[in-house]
Order: C-alpha cells, then sequence, then structure tokens
C-alpha cells in the first residue's frame, strides 16, 4: 500500500482509531495484523518470507542470549545466513548469475544456471537490516531477546517504517511496543502535521520534479549539457524529496500512535562535506553500515590504508545495497573516493583556504563548501539515476562537451511551467529548510496565532490539491 | 478533544471557503472555452460534469433557445487546432455573421467510441440540457471498435446500468473489483461535491496557461500531413494498421457499436440528430482507401444509417488532401470547410 493513494487515506485513520479504543495488551496484535495488511496490498505471497525471517531471527535471538562462545557465534552465524541468503536469492542472484554468464562467454566457458524469473519483494533491504541489526545486537549483549513473538514480529513488520524505513534498532523501538501509549492531542496533532509536509514533498516536490526528470534522463541526447545539469540538481532535490518524504509521513504516523522513529534526514545538501553528508543522508543507513561493517573492519583506528579499504567496502556495500546493478555499486564507489580523496587532501584544501584568503570570510567559504559538495553528491548522483552505465557516461560526456548557457529542456518535451514550477518548488524548500536551521517549524507553528496557524494549514492544503501530481508514482526507495 | 474540535471547525470554514470561491466564484470559461478541456479531462474524466454543467450555465445565462451539442471524437473536438478553428467554433461564427440565433457547443473529446457518445447524451439530459439537436461525427474505424467506452465506463453504468450490464456480459466490458468500484466511487463524490477537487485541474491549467504565455512558450505549429516526413511510415505500422483495415465489418444488430449507435437512434426519436463519417485522407492512405474491402465497409456503413433513416453524411473524397494534418485530422481550413458545408446542407433546420 502506498503511502500516497486512497487505500493509505481509509487505511490510516481506521487503524489509528481502533488503537485508540483497544485496550494496550492487544494493540500489538492491532499493529501487526495492519501491518500484514499494509504489505500483503503490494505482493501478498511475500509476506511469507517475511515470516521466514521472523521466526528465525525470533528463536535465534533467544538461543544466542542464552548461549556462549561458539554455540552462540553459531546460531548469529546461521541467522545472518538466513537473512543474507533471502536477500541474495531475491535481490542478488540474478546480477551475479548474468555477470558470471558474462565473463563465461568472454572465457567460451559453458555457463548453465539460468537465472530465476522473480520479482524483487518491496522494501526486503530495509526489513532484512531491521533483522539483522536485532540479531546483531542480541548477540553483543546490548539487547535482551524480544520474549514476544508478536512484538518481535511487530518490531520487523511495523507498517509506517517496513518498506522504506527508518531502518530501526531493537534498543529504540521494542520499549515503545511494550509502553502504553495513550491518546495525546498535541502529539497527534504534531504526527499529522509531519505527515502533511510529508505529503507535501513527495506529491508537490518530487512527483513534479519527476515530470522533468523523467523526460530529460529518457531522452538525453536532445538536450544540451546545461539542461542535463538542472535535470540533475532536480533529480537531487527529487530524491531527497521522495524519500525524506517518506520518512516524514512514517515519522508522522507513527508518532500519532506514540511511537518515535529515528530521523533519517538532516537538510543534507547544507552539508559542508562529503561525510557530513553521509551523517546528515538516510542517516539509519549509514549508522547501520558504521556500526556494523565498518566499525568491526577497524573503522578509522588502524592504518591509513586500512581506513581507506574500510571506508571503500562500506560505501561499495551501500551501493549495493541499493540495488543490484552495477551503477548502484558505482555510485557508491564514488561517494567512498570522494572520502578517501577528502581525507587525502585535507591538507592541500586547507592551504589552499589560507592561500586564497577565503578562510577569512566564513560564511563565503561555508558557501563555496556546501556549493561544491551539492555538485559533487550531484555528480554522484548521475549513476544512481541513468539507466545504466553507458547512459551515465553520455550524460556526463554531453555536460562536459555540449556546455552552453541556453537551456533547451524543451526539447525533451518540458514545458517552461514546469520548468518554473520545478524551480519554485525547491527554493520554497529551501527557504523551509534555512528557516529550520536553528528552530522547528511545527514547535513555531504552535506558538502562533490560530489564525495565521490555519492560514498556513489552508495553503499548504490547497497548494497540494493545485499542484501536487496525483497518480499515485511510486516512492523510488520502494525498490529497494 | 478541544484540538479535534477546532480541527473540525475549522476544516468546515476551510470547505466552505473554498467551496465559495472554487465552485461559484470560478468563471466557467476556465472548464469550458468553446471546448472541453482536454489537458483537464484526459487526467480527470469527471471533468466532464463540469463542462456540462458550465453550458447549461451558458445556455441559461444567455436565454439561448436555439443550439446544436456537438459530440465526437478527436476531429470533431478539433485536434491538432486550436479551440477557435473548430467545426463547431467555424459554425459559431457563420452562424453569427449570417445573423441567425444559433449556437453550437462542442463536446466531442479524442479517442470516443459509440458507448462515450451514448454516455454524454444522458449525461446532459440528466443535467437537463436539451438534446433535441445533436451532431455526431465519428471515423471509420470506430464502427468496428472492440471496446464500447473509452472513457465512460463509470458514467455508463450509472447512467444506464442495463446497457452497462449487457456489455459485461458480452465481454466488451470488465467489471471492475469492488475495491475499484469503491475508490471510482470515491472520486466521484470527491469531484462532483468538493469544489476545489474538481475545479483544481482548470486552476492548474490556467496557471501553466499563463506561466506559457509570459514566458513565451512557443506551440509546435499546425503543419500539412506531407510535411511530416515519418507520417506514411507510421500509418502502416501493426498498430496503426487496423484504422482502415479492409477486413469485412461486424454491422450487425450483435456487434457492440451497434448496440449502443441504436440506442442513440432510440434516445434521440423524435428529434433531430446527424451522424457525420470523418473524411480520410485517400493521398496519405492511397493503399488502404484503394482497397475493395474499405469501400465496401464504407457502402455498408452508408447503409446501416440509412435503414434506420438516421440523417448520414460521408465526408469520405469530400475534403481536399491538401487540408489534412495527418490521416483523419484536419488544419483550420479543413474543419472551416466542413462547418460551411454543414451550414449549407442544414441552413433551412436551422
Amino acid at each position: 500500500m502506498l503511502f500516497n493513494s486512497i487505500e493509505f487515506l481509509i487505511f490510516f485513520p481506521v487503524v489509528t482509531v481502533l488503537y485508540f479504543l483497544l485496550p494496550h495488551k492487544i494493540r500489538w496484535f492491532l499493529l501487526l495484523i495492519s501491518s500484514c495488511i499494509f504489505y500483503m496490498a503490494f505482493v501478498p505471497k511475500y509476506i511469507l518470507i517475511l515470516g521466514v525471517t521472523i521466526v528465525v531471527d525470533y528463536f535465534a535471538g533467544i538461543i544466542i542470549s542464552r548461549m556462549q562462545g561458539n554455540s552462540k557465534r553459531i546460531f548469529l552465524i546461521v541467522s545472518l545466513i538466513t537473512n543474507i541468503g533471502m536477500l541474495f536469492v531475491f535481490k542478488y542472484f540474478n546480477f551475479f548469475n548474468e555477470n558470471i554468464k558474462h565473463l563465461s562467454d568472454m572465457l567460451n566457458w559453458n555457463y548453465p544456471i539460468a537465472g530465476l524469473s522473480i520479482i524483487l519483494p518491496i522494501g526486503l533491504s530495509f526489513h532484512t537490516f531491521q533483522s539483522m541489526s536485532y540479531i546483531i545486537e542480541v548477540y553483543r549483549g546490548k539487547q535482551q531477546p524480544e520474549k514476544h513473538f508478536g512484538i518481535y514480529a511487530l518490531y520487523v513488520m511495523y507498517y509506517p517504517q517496513l518498506v522504506a524505513g527508518p531502518i530501526e534498532r531493537p534498543q529504540n523501538m521494542l520499549w515503545q511496543f511494550h509502553k502504553e501509549h495513550s491518546f495525546d492531542a498535541q502529539r497527534v496533532s504534531d504526527g499529522l502535521k509531519l505527515m502533511a509536509w510529508g505529503f507535501f514533498k513527495k506529491i508537490v516536490i518530487a512527483d513534479n520534479l519527476a515530470l522533468v526528470v523523467n523526460s530529460v534522463y529518457g531522452n538525453p541526447t536532445a538536450v544540451n549539457g546545461f539542461s542535463l545539469v538542472i535535470a540533475t540538481y532536480f533529480f537531487a532535490f527529487q530524491i531527497y524529496c521522495d524519500f525524506s518524504g517518506y520518512t516524514d509521513i512514517a515519522r508522522g504516523a507513527s508518532r500519532v500512535m506514540g511511537i518515535e522513529l529515528m530521523q533519517n534526514f538532516k537538510r543534507p545538501y547544507f552539508s559542508k562535506t562529503i561525510s557530513e553528508f553521509w551523517r546528515r543522508w538516510h542517516i539509519s543507513l549509514s549508522s547501520w553500515f558504521t556500526d556494523y561493517v565498518y566499525i568491526p573492519l577497524g573503522g578509522n583506528r588502524c592504518a591509513k590504508w586500512k581506513w581507506f579499504r574500510n571506508t571503500m567496502i562500506v560505501f561499495l556495500l551501500s551501493g549495493l545495497w541499493h540495488g543490484a546493478n552495477w551503477n548502484y555499486v558505482i555510485w557508491g564507489g564514488l561517494n567512498g573516493f570522494y572520502l578517501v580523496f577528502a581525507i587525502i587532501s585535507k591538507d592541500i584544501r586547507g592551504k589552499i583556504t589560507k592561500w586564497t584568503g577565503i578562510d577569512k570570510f566564513p560564511n563565503v567559504n561555508k558557501v563555496v563548501k556546501v556549493f561544491c559538495t551539492f555538485n559533487l553528491i550531484c555528480f554522484s548522483w548521475i549513476f544512481f539515476r541513468a539507466s545504466s552505465f553507458a547512459e551515465a557516461v553520455t550524460i556526463i560526456k554531453r555536460i562536459f562537451m555540449d556546455f552552453s548557457l541556453k537551456i533547451d529542456i524543451g526539447r525533451a518535451g518540458v514545458s517552461r511551467y514546469q520548468l518554473l514550477l520545478s524551480c519554485g518548488v525547491i527554493i520554497l524548500l529551501l527557504a523551509v529548510q534555512l528557516y529550520q536551521r536553528n528552530r522547528k517549524i511545527i514547535n513555531d507553528l504552535n506558538t502562533r496565532h490560530v489564525a495565521s496557524r490555519w492560514i498556513v494549514y489552508y495553503s499548504a492544503l490547497i497548494f497540494i490539491i493545485i499542484f501536487g501530481v496525483f497518480n499515485t508514482n511510486s516512492f523510488i526507495y520502494f525498490q529497494f | 478533544m478541544k484540538i479535534l474540535r477546532k480541527s473540525i471547525v475549522f476544516l468546515i470554514i476551510f470547505l466552505i471557503s473554498t467551496e465559495i470561491i472554487f465552485t461559484y466564484a470560478f468563471p466557467a470559461r476556465y472548464v469550458y472555452n468553446q471546448r472541453i478541456n482536454y489537458e483537464v479531462f484526459k487526467d480527470n474524466v469527471y471533468s466532464i460534469e463540469l463542462a456540462v454543467k458550465s453550458i447549461k450555465q451558458t445556455i441559461s445565462r444567455e436565454n439561448i433557445k436555439n443550439y446544436y451539442i456537438f459530440i465526437g471524437d478527436s476531429v470533431g473536438y478539433g485536434t491538432p487546432c486550436p479551440p477557435d478553428k473548430t467545426i463547431s467554433s467555424y459554425l459559431n461564427t457563420i452562424s453569427k455573421n449570417e445573423g441567425k440565433d444559433v449556437k453550437f457547443f462542442n463536446l466531442a473529446l479524442p479517442s470516443t467510441m459509440f458507448g462515450d457518445y451514448y454516455t454524454v447524451l444522458l449525461l446532459l439530459k440528466k443535467y437537463d440540457v436539451s438534446i433535441d439537436n445533436v451532431i455526431l461525427n465519428f471515423s471509420y474505424w470506430e464502427i468496428n471498435a472492440k471496446t464500447p467506452t473509452y472513457w465512460f465506463n463509470h458514467y455508463l453504468k450509472e447512467l444506464d446500468n442495463n446497457s452497462y450490464n449487457k456489455m459485461v456480459e458480452l465481454g466488451a466490458i470488465k467489471e471492475d473489483s469492488l475495491w475499484k468500484n469503491i475508490k471510482a466511487e470515491i472520486y466521484h463524490f470527491a469531484n462532483r461535491n468538493i469544489g476545489i477537487i474538481g475545479n483544481s485541474g482548470f486552476v492548474t491549467n490556467k496557471i501553466k496557461s499563463i506561466t506559457n504565455s509570459l514566458l513565451k512558450e512557443s506551440k509546435p505549429a499546425l503543419s500539412v500531413w506531407s510535411s511530416k516526413a515519418d507520417l506514411k511510415n507510421a500509418m502502416t505500422k501493426p498498430e496503426n494498421r487496423w484504422y482502415f483495415s479492409d477486413k469485412k465489418f461486424n454491422l450487425t444488430e450483435n456487434g457492440i457499436q451497434i448496440y449502443f449507435i441504436n440506442k442513440i437512434i432510440e434516445l434521440q426519436k423524435d428529434k433531430n440528430i446527424i451522424f457525420i463519417l470523418n473524411a480520410t485522407n485517400n493521398q496519405l492512405l492511397e493503399n488502404e482507401t484503394a482497397k475493395q474491402g474499405y469501400k465496401d465497409n464504407i457502402a455498408a456503413i452508408e447503409k446501416l444509417f440509412n435503414d434506420k433513416n438516421a440523417k448520414f453524411l460521408n465526408y469520405n473524397n469530400k475534403v481536399d488532401y491538401k487540408l489534412f494534418s495527418d490521416h483523419v485530422h484536419l488544419l483550420p481550413d479543413g474543419y472551416a470547410f466542413i462547418a460551411q458545408d454543414l451550414w449549407n446542407k442544414f441552413d433551412k433546420e436551422i
């Protein structure tokens, strides 16, 4: 079920009202059933995959907590193999199989294994990582195993964050399911406002930008380099609003019921460095890789080459996490390279800053840094958005070889109205984000006079209805 | 609870104020300007109701007694010409120039079938807009199309459930699931009863057209078919070939299009309806239109309407090939020619 669908418009109030009407003891059951319905609205049979991982991890968690030494490790490995195995079969098998086949063809070997004709279950990477997080935390002794099977199942399946995160940790979620949450009008109101902002980001900003981006990226040879740069900038905001919009709706829906989900984005395009960007973008995934891959590999407290290796491993894996496609791997690799290069060039960059005298103007320095970081990230988005490596190369070539300051985006079928609207919504987003630098817009609104508050709500609602794109576009991150 | 009460009060205020702005203070010309706004319609079929309401308002405001409703396909709609260069708009100009007190309203839409035409007539009847005088244009292939409706399944179900069920029985319409039906009802209810939702497409469209004109967005120029290099090739592609098929048409009484032609004739009994078969570009489609099967089908269509004592005009071979913009659509001069010809033929009746 998509958040931006009429089904959800009915589903959400019904579940929420029932949640508050029912006694605390059976609320978990309501949420679990609702989550099953929510997930089964996509492809019903894939709930079995979830079922298998839930059962395996539930028992593995209990057993691991009772074991010591090697036996404990064996059950951890069994659980991880089950989770990663599912992920491999459904998401990566065909990718690796095809690549091995290509290699075999090149070497004139006979490779007999055929690909699987299966559809990727929605949100597989998200709930698998969440399950793995639980098992690892129990193994490390940082989390008591959850004895209540229903609550554990709910931890994996909780509908607001089931298909596109945030990837939660057991320490943040399990206790919240046990705690009784009474109806709090202010909290409900805040949750609804967060949801509304999420819908705004998705329906008005992301889906309008998608119209331009899809037209240009669907026909990249029709336009010049400048138009491709504009489309890539638009994609940067599209993917941000699409994904952070989803997160806001998820967090808002959950807040209404009294369950707080972690923040997944902190105004990432205002980052001054690439490493800062990754601390502010898809935080739940970045921290997952940091905690469970980067630090166990040695993090940055080791020899420099190992530090670089660890960084590259994390980002290549992060790329692969997004999709079984070389473009994602390159995207991840490129971001890893940025970080390694940043470490290597730290002294030189410092010297350049001093030499140019820009360090005497901290605000200018900041703007330059944000601009550079944003452009580097946008460059990597080309690989993320292009349908193939060859297409990404074509786009990059055109950006550098066919650049003129003339916007010919109309040649890809984009009207000037659409272009203007896209620029307008981006400016609006940036204005809101700048406003939110030191304060929270929701808290601020609550202190305003009732009339001005409602003018804002009315305007937002009218804006959504008039400028929203209502053809229920799926969220980009659902495919991961 | 206080906050909930407050929210409900403010929501009611919001709905009432937007209802006033978007329903009563909303200019009717944004909804219907010489024809339906197809840009809005294709995303929201329920906007047809607003167009009908808008026509009704105009009729009542201007106290129009004598008028024709033009229904039909993209040729009647006037593709690819602007709204003031369609058959109905030219007819309005001629009528005005001749000092006649007759108006023409255009409710034609691209990609329509006979089930759609019938449903539009029922909708007009529902809104008490007279269907005493109707002009209906259609294209050669429509009479043999496999689907009875392209746009108005939902309205057909609502306005003539028996016909809808008959089409479901014949397998011509696939019945939607219960949930899809509920969703359609919700959309319909919202579009019909909540002004801001029903009119939002028109507001966006208006803003779009103002912006495009301010930014001097160039519109694609109208061009004659012979200047379109790929057109001839495109017409030979399998997906286009069926348009001018020479296979014998099923024009028996059990054909689904015939069912709706009969329904239209039955509905228009004692009323005036003129059926028009669109002209075909015989230069572009010289191979297709030269085939005996094609000629036989045209003759059979003529016979069908003559047998039913319906007024029928066949524009095949009547329009100069230089006036076409593609296989059936015309340039402004082509539409003006049809309008003048229609006026000349029905001048006495009008």
